[in-house]
């Protein structure tokens, strides 16, 4: 096993591979931007090392400087997270150049899977069902238009490195096309650092369904079953659960072995995940591999009692797995809501800004995996995902009961964060029957949020109305109370809730 | 203790009577009555009880407002003292027609779209920042004309901060 671990990653997942490294007795290594010198992961880390200016592009997306510093550290392995460099293939070589282990698939399995044209050649020659697309990227504005309307509309575009949503539009009708190629073009570019992107037919209201696979250096592939994943804003996926609402044994089979062969054909070692669309009639269509640890990993492990996260350091260390399929049984279900610093009452719209209070939620069978804390600062640079809360329970109701109970004691404030939709989801009738698919929040999700009850309004106001007493500043504490007949002066009050809160 | 609070674009003025201090306070919004007890186990931390109901409320202070956070649900409340006009009631005095543009959030600026004397439609786009990966285009919210561009590719704003002026016609 290695000794030392570096984590090419920031935030929530940086912290998550600590943990693990931790568990295991190695040590962790954290890089961070100059925008993370306060960051937790930082705080958490063992060792850490600046790597560059904030934006991405200049630090955690560097290559040459995370592989220097692997180096002068000492690291034997590399862990890169999800996002950032997780799924680019010339690190993974970059690392096998300098013998440090990519703890990850091969940069040649990457770049299979990766070049998701190539990843979807790949799959049709092995009997497994795409979507209708493309095969090659994209040339110009000019192909785009063409491919689009022979294929019609509605159709995706999609980034070439692809992954998070990031780079993905939907385009309805045609003269929304070029805004939208100029859109994923650059947002591909600031996430991957590689603009090439490629279209496909977009799937109305399918559900997303995903199946983890393990596998070792030694031919071993395993499925852990799956995670259901439809509710999604902007093509990313905000709710997971496991098992799907929908999923039936003979099903689950089929799935398993449709990902098993996927793993299998691109020589893949690590924890990975096959993306499959599902119809009404549930059939499913190969979507993408991801060649990493995904963000959702947690409910697979919450149903299956194994920490991924130590399955990848182990299979990295060339040794093979600890299971096999007929070890592998889901118990219970599980949930994660990805807590992020966005507004749910205008659009999803990013929210940063410096964290007030936060109170976590915990007791029994609550996870809350967090990369910010009270008074540090959610930065703009990055991506909004501040925590992920994960709940298991014994029945699919039982696990919607315990989550509904965490995000009431989960408080954040100062910043806006998707906890009110979260909450508003937990009792949504078509959630709670199971109904879903990747329109859902568009659907159901209401643009204005229902009018406050009174009391809570008013209790609100007297809380300011007593916060501004006591913050703002006396002119004079000795001042005659009442004394002309001006009433009683808030100075005075907020002298006497300073006599109650020292009595109580 | 009286003072007029906005929250959600409503104006209410609110009493607070401390009695002797010793018991809950006597609070009064409009025609409604309340009878709480308040703690204040840290700065900015009110655990409030009313008729037996815990209510634990989050209070915070950011650029003026109060930030008021309870259980899920947030709002944002300005205070002012009831001698003074309030900054609510300035506010809601929009100058005819000229329309600050300003940064929703802080980020970076990806690109403006418009220049100076430029004509705009309602809702057309003017610029358009990122923020946390994501690129959000802001609008005209008026048909005008672009009377000034305070902000430049590449520069990081603040929520808030001015980017565009524009004129309406």
């Amino acid at each position: 096993m290695f000794g030392k671990v570096l984590i090419a990653n920031r935030g929530e997942i940086a912290i998550r591979v600590m943990r693990a490294c931790r568990e295991l007795g190695i040590l962790a290594v954290a890089v961070y931007s100059q925008a993370d010198r306060n960051a937790l992961h930082v705080q958490m880390a063992d060792e850490a090392y600046l790597i560059g200016p904030p934006p991405a592009t200049e630090s955690y997306l560097v290559i040459d400087r995370i592989i220097d510093t692997a180096l002068a550290c000492g690291a034997d392995a590399i862990h890169p997270g999800y996002g950032f460099l997780a799924e680019n293939a010339g690190f993974a070589r970059a690392c096998e150049e300098h013998d440090i282990t990519f703890i990850g698939p091969s940069s040649r399995a990457i770049a299979l899977m990766g070049d998701k044209t190539a990843a979807r050649r790949a799959m049709q020659g092995g009997g497994v069902p795409v979507v209708p697309g493309m095969d090659h990227f994209l040339e110009d504005d000019a192909e785009a238009l063409r491919i689009s309307s022979e294929m019609g509309y509605p159709i995706m575009v999609k980034s070439a490195l692809g992954g998070g949503g990031r780079g993905m539009r939907l385009v309805q009708q045609e003269r929304e096309l070029s805004e939208a190629l100029r859109a994923a073009r650059s947002e591909a570019r600031s996430a991957f650092g590689d603009p090439a992107i490629y279209l496909e037919k977009f799937v109305q209201n399918p559900r997303h369904v995903e199946v983890q696979v393990l596998a070792d250096a030694h031919g071993h592939v395993i499925h852990l079953g799956e995670r259901e994943c439809s509710i999604q804003r902007r093509h990313q996926k905000v709710v997971e659960e496991s098992p799907s609402p929908i999923m039936t044994e003979e099903l689950r089979a089929r799935m398993g072995d449709a990902a098993v062969r996927a793993a299998q054909a691109a020589n893949y070692r690590n924890a990975g995940t096959v993306e499959f669309l599902l119809d009404d009639e549930r059939n499913f269509y190969f979507l993408e591999m991801n060649t990493r640890l995904q963000v959702e990993h947690p409910v697979t492990e919450m149903v299956t009692g194994i920490d991924l996260v130590q399955a990848q350091l182990h299979v990295a260390a060339g040794e093979p797995l600890r299971f096999r399929q007929e070890d592998i049984v889901l118990r219970g279900a599980a949930i994660e809501c990805r807590i992020y610093a966005e507004d749910p009452a205008h659009g999803f719209r990013p929210s940063p800004g410096r964290i007030m209070a936060l109170q976590s939620p915990a007791g029994p069978w609550v996870r809350d995996e967090r990369g910010v804390f009270a008074g540090g600062e959610v930065s703009p640079y990055y991506d909004p995902m501040i925590s992920k809360l994960v709940v298991w329970g014994a029945t699919r109701p039982d696990a919607i009961a315990r989550m509904r109970r965490a995000l009431d004691e989960y408080i954040i404030s100062g910043i806006k964060t998707t906890i009110p939709f979260h909450r508003w989801l937990m009792d949504d009738a078509d959630f709670l029957a199971g109904r879903l698919d990747t329109s859902f929040i568009e659907r159901r999700f209401p643009r204005q949020s229902p009018p406050r009850e009174t009391l809570l309004q008013d209790l609100a106001l007297l809380a300011a109305a007593l916060e501004h007493a006591r913050t703002t500043p006396q002119p004079s504490r000795a001042a005659p109370a009442d004394g002309d007949g001006r009433g009683v002066s808030p100075w005075k009050l907020a002298g006497r809730m300073d006599v109650m809160r020292r009595r109580g | 203790m009286r003072l007029q609070l906005t929250s959600e674009g409503v104006t209410h003025t609110i009493e607070i009577d401390e009695g002797d201090g010793k018991g809950p306070v006597r609070v009064t919004i409009a025609d409604r009555e309340y009878l709480v007890d308040v703690s204040t186990p840290v700065p900015g931390l009110y655990s409030l009880l009313h008729e037996g109901n815990v209510f634990t409320v989050y209070v915070s202070q950011r650029r003026g407002r109060y930030e008021v956070q309870l259980g899920s649900w947030s709002t944002s409340v300005e205070v002012a003292l009831p001698e003074r006009p309030g900054p609510a009631r300035k506010a809601a005095v929009v100058a005819a027609g000229r329309q600050e543009i300003t940064a929703p959030m802080s980020g970076r600026v990806v690109q403006v779209l418009v220049q100076q004397g430029a004509s705009v439609q309602e809702g057309a786009a003017v610029l358009i920042l990122e923020a946390m990966k994501m690129e959000t285009e802001i609008r005209s919210p008026i048909v005008g004309q672009v009377k000034e561009v305070r902000t430049e590719a590449g520069m990081a704003v603040e929520t808030g901060q001015v980017l565009l002026v524009v004129e309406g016609n």
